[in-house]
């Protein structure tokens, strides 16, 4: 799948896509109410993974703020959303 | 290269080389761990334990490292200290270190874990004293607990603003306590720096922490760096085991200079200070850098001998002549067949060799035909060579002795030693005209660096293949129940420096003690000459001297040493079970070495001329 092929995935879908690829999983489920309690491999070091992966993925950068006190998979579509309309 | 030809681990390789990210490499890392257990029967000796502590949360180190390793064949084992416990990892006795019992342990502390009061930069001269001391203090804690090689990093120093433009104190402190820290350092024995300032300064100090890292995980190392710092690394690692590389095979065409010369003739090929000349210049001089390291250089091209031959020895810019190559191999065959024939002659293992070529073809083939080769990869623009070359960890060793510096000079007097035994009509002349000295007796301590070294290397004339660390070869110097005996060599070709070494236990009662040959060894480069017959007749003279009732050998068979199978049956010991021989010290038959010439310690000391 090519990268604008990618980009025209609704933003939930390239989220679980990044998640996959971090958690080595391409089964995983991830929805807006998965915490780090519902894979266990979520530890801190795996979420600065998943920040930079994200980041890669999405071409945004996260702020310190939103680092820290992201908890649910929901709280990432509209801080996405957000930074992707201002481009 | 081939991550021990396991086809998921090459894979897994292939896919880090390609697809450098951060996040690639940890996840490769990861994988990397998981197959570890399935590649130690086919890692062998080629495996090393090696312990990281710090001061802050380094554990994506891991991946970069695993990788570095895994692509040279060498099987990493890792232990990471608990997060904040490298003091009690350190100092207690049955700590998650000691019992890992690394064969190497990397300490990495940053300014405030050594300094209090170093974030408000309060850098002033007792600090530092006090800084140096307690580090120290630290190491020879560690030394007390640990025989294992200990590599410490220093500190990132700098101005703490970048458009300063007056004098900074605080920079000028940290750069007193890295000076403190590499004294301090050479003071304990196996203790090393590794130069994190220096290599910060290289990448730049940007590259090194990334703030929000370091304030949201405690990580003071970013993405940037790590991969380098697990380079850098590795490098200390290869060296302090042995495992670097001696030899760096190159082609010709389009490798040291631009063009065909088959093709473009000898005055049609681009060398010199113009573009692209230039780029290929200064990879040569690079080459010429590493070969007065003490690394060797070869050819393998696919030529007619003469074109090769003639820019080689008559272009006005090519910076390598003939006589900077320790071997050529000039013509129409295969390339894995040329390096291992290279290897032959030179006498190292083709595991000793770095292979370099412009042509992804010849470089894929020979990862295949002969993986124990390091075949990196290798940039299609010539102006990057120079930067692929210098960033190869390949190619250090744990202290720069006297013989690695003249290594290629010794290629070279052994290639006009066998010019004479050809000439010569029997075996016993050729021996004389060498008029050889051979100079032995017991170890100083500035020549157990040098042992460490050829205990690390040395694996065809090796009996038992004991890999000892300079710290425990210090202990065994101390102690009063072993001796170190070591042989150098010199004929009328030139100095072959310190080429055997002998480790005797003294064990049993003051009454009828028994010598124990603990290691026996030789470097190849001395070998075929009697030498090493005069060795052992030495050592149980000494033993018969020492009032010995029993000398006994042992043979430790391994892959690589069948040559010394039957080394003590021909110096006249008897064979009992489980590989040991056995001689009385009082009825041994040392052979006539007429054409030896023996200086032992005692002469030198009493200035007895050559």
């Amino acid at each position: 799948m090519s990268a604008t092929e990618r980009a025209g995935d609704p933003i939930e879908a390239r989220v679980e896509r990044v998640f996959r690829e971090v958690f080595e999983d391409p089964a995983l489920v991830v929805g807006p109410s998965t915490t780090a309690a519902d894979i266990p491999r979520w530890d801190s070091l795996e979420h600065i993974n998943l920040i930079m992966a994200l980041e890669a993925e999405f071409a945004v950068e996260f702020t310190s703020v939103e680092v820290t006190t992201m908890s649910r998979v929901g709280d990432l579509y509209p801080i996405l959303r957000g930074k992707l309309s201002q481009r | 290269m081939s991550g021990f030809g396991d086809p998921r681990v090459a894979e897994l390789l292939r896919e880090a080389r390609t697809h450098p990210s951060y996040a690639v490499q940890q996840r490769v890392g990861r994988s990397l761990a998981e197959c570890a257990e399935g590649l130690r029967a086919a890692a062998g000796r080629r495996v090393v334990r090696v312990a990281v502590l710090s001061s802050f949360t380094i554990d994506p180190l891991a991946a970069p490292f695993r990788i570095a390793l895994l692509e040279r064949d060498v099987l990493p084992d890792l232990y990471f200290g608990p997060y904040g416990q490298f003091e009690r990892d350190i100092r207690a006795e049955e700590s998650g270190l000691h019992a890992f019992a690394p064969d190497v342990c990397y300490l990495h502390l940053t300014i405030d874990a050594v300094v209090p009061g170093a974030a408000a930069r309060d850098l002033g001269e007792a600090a530092v004293a006090r800084a140096a001391e307690d580090l120290g203090e630290l190491m020879r804690a560690f030394r007390r607990r640990s025989t294992a090689d200990l590599v410490v990093a220093n500190f990132v120093g700098g101005a703490r603003f970048p458009y300063r433009t007056t004098r900074d104190p605080e920079a000028a402190a940290i750069q007193r306590l890295n000076d403190a820290l590499r004294e301090t350092a050479a003071s304990v024995t196996g203790c090393h720096v590794l130069d994190f300032d220096s290599l910060a300064s290289y990448h730049g100090r940007a590259a090194v922490a990334d703030a929000r890292l370091r304030h949201i995980a405690r990580m003071e190392l970013g993405q940037t760096i790590l991969p380098m710092l697990a380079t850098q690394l590795a490098a200390h690692v290869l060296a302090l085991r042995g495992l670097g590389r001696k030899c760096v095979v190159v082609d010709l065409d389009n490798t040291l200079w631009g063009g065909i010369v088959g093709e473009d003739g000898p005055s049609g090929i681009q060398l010199g200070p113009e573009y692209p000349g230039s780029a290929f210049v200064e990879f040569q001089n690079d080459l010429l850098a590493l070969r007065r390291r003490g690394i060797l250089l070869a050819v393998a091209s696919k030529n007619d001998r003469a074109d090769g031959l003639e820019v080689i020895d008559r272009h006005p810019a090519m910076v390598l002549r003939r006589d900077a190559f320790a071997a050529m191999r000039i013509d129409w065959q295969d390339k894995p067949r040329n390096l291992a024939a290279i290897a032959a002659e030179l006498g190292i293992g083709v595991d000793s060799l770095v292979f370099i070529d412009d042509s992804p073809a010849e470089r894929e083939l020979m990862r295949t035909m002969l993986p124990a080769v390091l075949t990196p990869e290798w940039p299609s623009d010539p102006v990057r060579f120079s930067e692929a070359l210098r960033a190869l960890p390949d190619f250090e060793v744990a202290a720069l002795t006297a013989e690695d510096l003249a290594r290629p000079e010794m290629y070279a007097a052994e290639r006009r030693r066998e010019e004479l035994q050809r000439r010569m009509g029997s075996e016993e002349d050729y021996l004389a005209r060498l008029e050889m000295v051979v100079d032995v007796g017991e170890a100083e301590p500035d020549e157990l660096p040098r042992v460490a070294q050829l205990m690390q290397k040395t694996n065809q004339f090796n009996l038992t293949t004991r890999r000892r660390t300079l710290s425990e070869i210090e202990r065994l110097h101390r102690a009063t129940d072993a001796r170190i005996y070591v042989l150098k060599n010199e004929d009328a070709f030139g100095d072959n420096g310190l080429v055997g070494v002998a480790i005797v236990r003294v064990v049993g009662g003051a009454a009828r003690p028994v010598w124990e040959i603990d290691s026996l060894l030789m470097s190849c480069r001395a070998l075929g000459r009697t030498i090493e017959r005069f060795f052992v007749d030495h050592l149980v003279r000494e033993a018969h001297a020492a009032g010995a009732v029993r000398v006994v050998g042992e043979y430790v068979p391994t892959p690589k040493n069948d040559l010394v199978r039957t080394f003590y049956a021909d110096a006249g010991f008897a064979g009992e079970e489980d590989g040991r021989w056995v001689v009385d010290p009082g009825a041994h038959q040392a052979r006539e070495l007429p054409w030896l010439r023996v200086r032992t310690r005692s002469d030198r000391r009493q200035n007895v001329p050559r």
